[in-house]
């Protein structure tokens, strides 16, 4: 029987309502040290599909309702408690300071797409050509990758104070950038406001803004 | 929890679930191309991998076959 990981909470988080999480498996609760860790105890690794991946996220989201947990990504498996408490142990610094960073606040998603976006075409009439592609995407996705990082930039100046921490991944293929931003529980109507009002400022990109989330962007 | 202040579409909701919680690079069962505003954001393949549509392209590119 092995233990798949759900979220981490500080001693004092909130046990688990009755709830099936992967594989319709109860969630449960496992104290550890000063954590409480929600967990399914399951007789394998549960198979990667987009129904567990919607499982997973409902169990992290319910941890995340009264107070905010470290959310785990999908596929923490371990064989055993005691390989989960090692773990632990073994990350025990790391993990109680990530949690310090995300008590009390959400994640919201900002995605700035670029509608306009049109990679060029390959061309293999000719090695050259063919080089000469790829050059051009090489420079796009440069050119892409520097607007991204300063739109980025500016609205977490635009926002100010509202957010406590970001992290912003340049893709490329149209997306300039995507953007999860940190922000306190009691200032979540306020950064509704200054997000809309920022997306207006640039007409020729496409602004999605989703939230709030647990801050699976902040765990690292 | 997620949309509660920004009511978008179920295929905004399913990038934005799938980019979070999984990896890039984890082996997924499903085969579609999610799109936003003409623009194709995950490409899930049938027990292939999940990526970003630009990272296909490019292996595409790179290697023609």
């Amino acid at each position: 029987m092995g233990v798949y990981a759900y979220c981490l909470g500080q001693a004092g988080h909130p046990e688990p309502p009755p709830l099936e999480g992967v594989e319709q498996a109860p969630v449960m609760a496992a104290r550890i040290d000063d954590f409480v860790v929600w967990i399914s105890e399951l007789e394998k690794m549960p198979t990667p599909d987009l129904a567990a991946i919607r499982r997973h996220n409902a169990v992290v989201e319910a941890a995340t309702e009264q107070e905010t947990p470290l959310p785990f990504r999908f596929g923490q498996w371990f064989g055993s408690r005691h390989e989960l408490r090692d773990s632990l142990h073994d990350r025990h610094d790391q993990l109680t300071r990530q949690l310090r960073q995300v008590h009390g606040a959400l994640e919201y998603g900002v995605r700035i797409l670029d509608p306009a976006h049109q990679p060029p075409a390959a061309d293999r009439s000719s090695g050259t050509a063919y080089l000469e592609t790829l050059a051009l995407r090489a420079r796009q996705d440069e050119l892409d990758e520097e607007r991204g990082r300063e739109i980025a930039a500016a609205l977490r100046a635009a926002l100010g104070p509202l957010v406590r921490d970001h992290r912003v991944r340049t893709v490329g293929g149209g997306t300039i950038a995507t953007i999860a931003h940190l922000v306190d529980r009691h200032d979540t109507g306020n950064y509704d406001l200054r997000v809309r009002e920022f997306g207006t400022g640039w007409p020729e990109l496409r602004f999605l803004f989703t939230g709030p989330w647990p801050p699976y962007g902040f765990m690292e | 929890m997620a949309d509660a202040l920004f009511p978008h579409d179920e295929r905004v909701r399913l990038v934005e679930l799938v980019d979070r919680v999984l990896d890039r690079g984890v082996v997924l069962r499903g085969d579609v191309v999610i799109s936003v505003a003409g623009i194709d954001l995950v490409y899930l393949e049938l027990h292939l991998l999940l990526s970003a549509v630009e990272t296909l392209e490019r292996r595409r590119i790179q290697d023609p076959g």
